[in-house]
């Protein structure tokens, strides 16, 4: 007996395929005819298959029949009905849970997108160009060392002078002033022509210059 | 034909050198703006709080329960990356503290970080619910508030003062900042130094006290009650017909300029002190002027 059936099953089908020319098997045609009116031909041997194929052959047609024989019933309506009900609900669950997955994957899009639009749409940076006159921020402390050394050098020959609770009041309001130049002034930008500064800054030095001319006038 | 070709030469030479001149005068810069767009649920009894720096803030109602909100932060610079640099140096921000929402921006300096050499500034374009409390202080810049009717507080130094429309409870403290405002009703406080404060088309009652100030009221026909107290300062005021009015004036070292008409029952008439009424009966709108050093004029 092969042992390696299916292999050989492979190997013959894997072999090249002849097919006789028509003239070949109508020779064989006529011969055998020939020999069967003669009665020539040889006898085929008769083997007798083993027990355990009759065995099986016996078991399946015993179970065909006892297969026919069983009752047959016809459900009622509603089971149908039910069967029918089930089939659809779980149509409808199917068809949920696809549309859950596809709107859920929407969502995230959406929420990716918003959170997008809003990152962008939020902040937005432009860029442009523009001309602008260069500043001369520096032209406003010019005159202040200047003033203040000859202040200084006037209450040092004047000092008494120097010391009155009034020219103390012109000192602080000098002071306070000089404060507040220095204020706009670190505001002030070299890019940034920003006229109400320069005036309140014109005023002040107004200003100063009248106290100034006072405080000179008190140690004269 | 030798002279005009000088001239022409000559011509030539002079515009080429304004040329060259304005050539160093201006120069090209990248500006940089940081747009922010954002709308607050407003609720009633919520009022805005306005912290800003270095910021132009225009403010103006709207018939909704929501603040809309508009804030450009730009930076200017030769080079671009220099003001976006600086530009992320100006921080904003924006939160709500119980029934208080507050809109802030500064700048801030990491360690070694220097100051920024760019031009900044925020603009804030702020529209807000007419029942919003709105509360601004600002350093440097400008404030514009229109057509509000409610609860306005101002807190500026060196930021001009544009006010049109406004009634309500408004209250300015101001240094170094000039106050105008165009149409201006209710109960209006203001306290200013070194500031010039011009206000036309006023009603109701005006407290204000000034120190080296240029003062002009103007149209002044619909006020209840004028206080006015100075010092160091120019008082310029146009009355229409000054015979519906109640005066009382008390001048310190101040020159008084009026229409010759105008007969004042004077207390003290001395070289700096005056002091004198006009109309001084009950049922006429009250102004009180106390100025000590300047100058006041009044006219028709």
């Amino acid at each position: 007996m092969e042992k390696n059936w299916k292999i050989l099953i492979d190997a013959l089908k894997k072999l090249p395929v002849y097919t006789p020319e028509n003239h070949v098997w109508k020779k064989i045609k006529l011969y055998l005819a020939k020999n069967l009116a003669s009665g020539k031909m040889p006898q085929l041997h008769v083997i007798d298959p083993p027990e355990d194929v009759w065995t099986s052959i016996d078991h399946e047609l015993n179970r065909r029949e006892k297969l026919s024989s069983l009752k047959r019933y016809n459900p009622p309506e509603e089971v149908w009905e039910n069967i029918d009900r089930t089939l659809t609900t779980k149509l409808i669950k199917r068809r949920t849970v696809r549309w859950l997955t596809w709107s859920t994957a929407a969502a995230a899009v959406l929420i990716l997108g918003l959170f997008i639009f809003t990152t962008n749409n939020g902040k937005n940076y432009n860029y442009s160009e523009e001309w602008v006159q260069i500043q001369d921020v520096h032209q406003w402390e010019e005159d202040d060392q200047p003033v203040e050394q000859a202040l200084a050098l006037l209450c040092s020959e004047n000092p008494a002078t120097c010391k009155t609770p009034e020219f103390k009041e012109l000192q602080k309001e000098l002071s306070s002033l000089n404060q507040s130049k220095q204020e706009i002034l670190k505001q002030l930008n070299k890019y940034d022509a920003n006229t109400e500064l320069e005036i309140k800054l014109t005023e002040i030095e107004l200003e100063k210059s009248e106290l100034i001319k006072e405080m000179i006038a008190k140690t004269i | 034909m030798l002279k005009s070709v000088k001239y022409i030469l000559s011509f030539i030479i002079v515009l080429l050198m304004t040329g060259i001149n304005l050539s160093y005068a201006q120069v090209k810069v990248q500006v940089v703006t940081l747009e922010i767009n954002k709308t607050i649920r407003w609720e009633p009894g919520m009022s805005l709080w306005v912290q800003a720096e270095r910021a132009e803030i225009f403010c103006t109602t709207h018939p909704s329960n929501t603040i809309e909100l508009e804030v450009a932060i730009i930076a200017k610079n030769e080079s671009r990356k220099s003001a976006e640099t600086d530009l992320k140096k100006m921080k904003w921000l924006n939160e709500t503290r119980g029934k208080k929402i507050f809109l802030r921006n500064y700048i801030e300096l990491k360690r070694n970080e220097s100051k920024p050499g760019s031009d900044i500034k925020v603009v804030y374009h702020i529209k807000i619910p007419e029942r919003c409390a709105v509360n601004i202080n600002n350093y440097f810049g400008k404030i514009d508030v229109e057509n509000f009717n409610y609860k306005l507080t101002v807190n500026s130094q060196f930021s001009k003062i544009d006010l049109g429309n406004i009634g309500g409870k408004t209250t300015i403290k101001t240094y170094f900042g000039d106050v105008t405002a165009r149409g201006i009703a209710g109960e209006i406080f203001i306290e200013s130094v070194r500031s010039d404060i011009d206000l036309s088309d006023v009603a109701g009652v005006i407290d204000l006290q000034s120190k080296l100030a240029e003062i002009i009221l103007v149209g002044i026909d619909e006020i209840t009650k004028i206080n006015l107290d100075a010092e160091k300062s120019k008082i310029h005021l146009i009355t229409g017909d000054y015979d519906r009015f109640s005066f009382r004036l008390d001048l310190y070292k101040a020159e008084l300029s009026k229409p010759g008409n105008m007969k004042f029952e004077y207390a003290k008439n001395e070289k700096e002190t005056i002091k004198a009424t006009f109309n001084n009966t009950e049922g006429y709108p009250r102004i009180n002027i106390k100025l000590n050093t300047g100058n006041l004029t009044i006219e028709r």
